[in-house]
């Protein structure tokens, strides 16, 4: 009898499903033209042709392409969309939307494939607001404190939260707030509460929506045990991708270091000065500092990547091919119907921030040191694949990276952008393989592609740039030593939080709007 | 009659000076009130088809460039952002949309001439 019962809701579904088709596809030909009748009921491994399932939304927006559909629709769109562009489309399970939301079918429609680690293949499969997606800002312009912080949230374990980053000129700046601060306490609720009261609370004073809103903490430094209390007010911050331009002379002659955190349009200015700079300062080795450079305009990787390197290695090269899923030819772009055309390592400005066409400086480098963590990732990642591609040594620094050679070209349908993998980017020597990201050589957790170098753990009691930080003295030492000596303890050794992997602290190198609402009640 | 010619090539000639003489060069602004600000973010809002954007109180202060982009949530973008630049000519100043081409003249904001390479 159950069973009959259900028998008789699913053949009722059905009944519903076959009246949505005819509306639908009356309602196809009256409004857009094209008939779409029939192309919005699931067939096992049948896709209809995503351009007629586009834009036929539930609830159509005005003053949009939007027109009359159903969640059936949105995703029978997203099924074909995937099938057509996603990178695995021949890896996805072709499941019924019927028992799905949108949103929820959208999460289906991935690889189950993991990685040679275990993790999964594609950890990137996302989606955001069309309308909070299209806002444009000034590059580089965040509203916030200009913090980045690292966040425990082990299960059982009490949050807390750290400041791993301030940005110069900041609220945060201003307020005193430094590198290895811990907040204790966010407008009288501690930071280790779990109430989804106190959960709110803490997100709002993290991560206040608009400039001009006042908060208090109270923070106490790693290396210190006073407690101080502040308050800061959320401002309209301009990040500087490129800070601590400095050199040092070793045993082994000068090197030369900068902290690049973002590539964004005025890191061109940025990373031409630091070069130009460095350049002046006849340096003979260089460590880039991209710990916490989650990635952005592969255009600035390309540009860095040329000013290591120098014209000689990569007159002529590629930094970066793009490959999509093997429906297509190789020299096409399916997404933009352009030709697929690789990215050269650029040699001159390209008007983000200087006037374009003027040559850049070089280092002409054989090798560089790069210091890195999880949350070095993409755009950042190009740059050592790029670099190894063209013959110069990458000595990693740090922890494997994030593993994420894909890329997406966001796709809006009916108020939702899509962010699905669509391509690989391979370098010079067509290699892209790395989506359990680049290992120092003597990594002991998880690895990937092993390449020279020593894990050294992120340390936040010091200071970034300065000779006695653990990876920038480990990178010092590789220099003059070429081994992965054992950095010696520090005084407040006991103090730093472990390598962050392994104490599940997890770090958010993330800009801070990029993430509404990080903090979640534990619920183990 | 020459009295007509001599009077006619001059005003040709102050015409010339006046349209082509001066030259549209990269600027930086020399900082704003808040009236020059809210200006500034009013024509930038409008070139960009929003109500209303963010800005940076370094806007066009270090560089003529200022670039505006939608939220980089991808770590691998390929696509171009829009790009502005401030231009001087004579004692105006003004903004180009570089997609558009299309000019704004700022009322409430002086500027200075710099070395577009600087």
């Amino acid at each position: 009898m159950i069973d009959n019962f259900f028998s008789l809701v699913r053949y009722g579904r059905y009944v519903c499903l076959f009246a949505l088709v005819a509306c639908g596809g009356s309602g196809g030909g009256g409004l857009g033209g094209a008939s779409t009748a029939g192309n919005d009921a699931w067939q096992q491994g049948v896709f209809p042709d995503q351009s007629l399932l586009a834009d036929r939304c539930e609830t159509p927006r005005q003053n949009s392409d939007d027109r009359a559909g159903s969640e059936q629709f949105e995703k029978m769109w997203l099924r074909s969309w995937s099938d057509d562009f996603y990178l695995w489309y021949d890896e996805i399970p072709d499941q019924n939307p019927a028992s799905f939301s949108v949103l929820d079918y959208f999460d289906e429609l991935v690889t189950p494939a993991t990685t040679p680690s275990g993790q999964p293949r594609d950890k990137f499969h996302f989606y955001w607001d069309t309308e909070e997606y299209q806002q444009f800002t000034q590059s580089g312009v965040r509203s916030g404190y200009g913090l980045q912080l690292a966040i425990d949230q082990s299960a059982g374990a009490p949050r807390r939260i750290f400041v791993v980053y301030v940005e110069p000129n900041s609220p945060a700046s201003d307020a005193g707030v430094l590198r290895g601060d811990e907040f204790l306490s966010i407008d009288g609720t501690a930071v280790s509460s779990n109430t989804p009261a106190g959960v709110n609370v803490l997100n709002a004073g993290l991560f206040p929506n608009d400039d001009g809103e006042m908060h208090s903490f109270v923070v106490r430094n790693l290396s210190s045990t006073d407690q101080r209390a502040i308050s800061m007010i959320s401002d309209s911050v301009v990040t500087t991708p490129v800070v601590n331009v400095q050199s040092y002379d070793t045993s082994a002659g000068r090197v030369g270091y900068f902290l690049f955190n973002d590539h964004i349009a005025t890191a061109e200015r940025g990373l031409v000065q630091a070069v130009e700079s460095l350049a002046g300062a006849n340096i003979d080795e260089l460590v880039i500092d991209l710990r916490y450079n989650g990635g952005g305009r592969l255009v600035i990787a390309s540009q860095l990547a040329y000013m290591v390197a120098g014209a000689a290695r990569t007159a002529g090269r590629t930094f970066e091919r793009l490959q999509f899923n093997d429906k297509y030819s190789a020299d096409l772009d399916p997404v933009t119907g352009a030709r697929n055309d690789p990215i050269p390592f650029y040699s001159t400005t390209l008007g983000l921030s200087l006037a374009s066409g003027q040559p850049l400086p070089s280092l002409n480098l054989d090798r560089v040191f790069v210091l890195a963590t999880e949350d070095t990732c993409s755009a950042s990642e190009s740059i050592i694949n790029a670099l190894r591609g063209v013959g110069v040594e990458v000595i990693l620094i740090g922890d494997t990276t994030c593993g994420k050679p894909y890329g997406f070209y966001p796709r809006d349908n009916c108020g939702t952008t899509y962010f699905t993998i669509q391509f690989r980017g391979v370098n010079d020597q067509n290699f892209g393989d790395f989506s359990d990201g680049f290992s120092p050589a003597n990594e002991s957790g998880i690895t990937g592609v092993t390449i020279p170098g020593c894990e050294v753990a992120d340390n936040i009691t010091q200071d970034l740039g300065d000779t006695n930080e653990d990876m920038l003295a480990t990178a010092i030492n590789y220099v003059e030593t070429g081994s992965c000596s054992t950095v010696s303890p520090k005084p407040n050794a006991s103090l730093k939080p472990s390598p962050f992997a392994e104490s599940g602290l997890r770090l958010y190198g993330v800009p801070e709007w990029k993430k509404s609402r990080i903090l979640e009640v534990d619920v183990k | 009659m020459k009295t007509l010619i001599v009077y006619a090539l001059t005003v040709f000639c102050c015409a010339c000076s006046t349209t082509f003489g001066s030259k549209s060069l990269p600027a930086t602004i020399e900082w704003p009130n808040q009236e020059g600000y809210d200006e500034l973010r009013s024509i930038l809002a409008q070139a960009l088809g929003q109500s209303s954007v963010r800005i940076g109180e370094t806007i066009f202060s270090e560089t003529f460039i200022a670039t505006f982009s939608q939220p980089d949530l991808t770590g691998r973008v390929l696509g171009v952002p829009r790009v502005f630049h401030l231009y001087k000519r004579g004692e105006s100043c003004f903004i180009e949309d570089k997609k558009t081409a299309k000019k704004y003249k700022l009322k409430n904001i002086a500027c200075s001439v710099i070395d577009p390479e600087s």
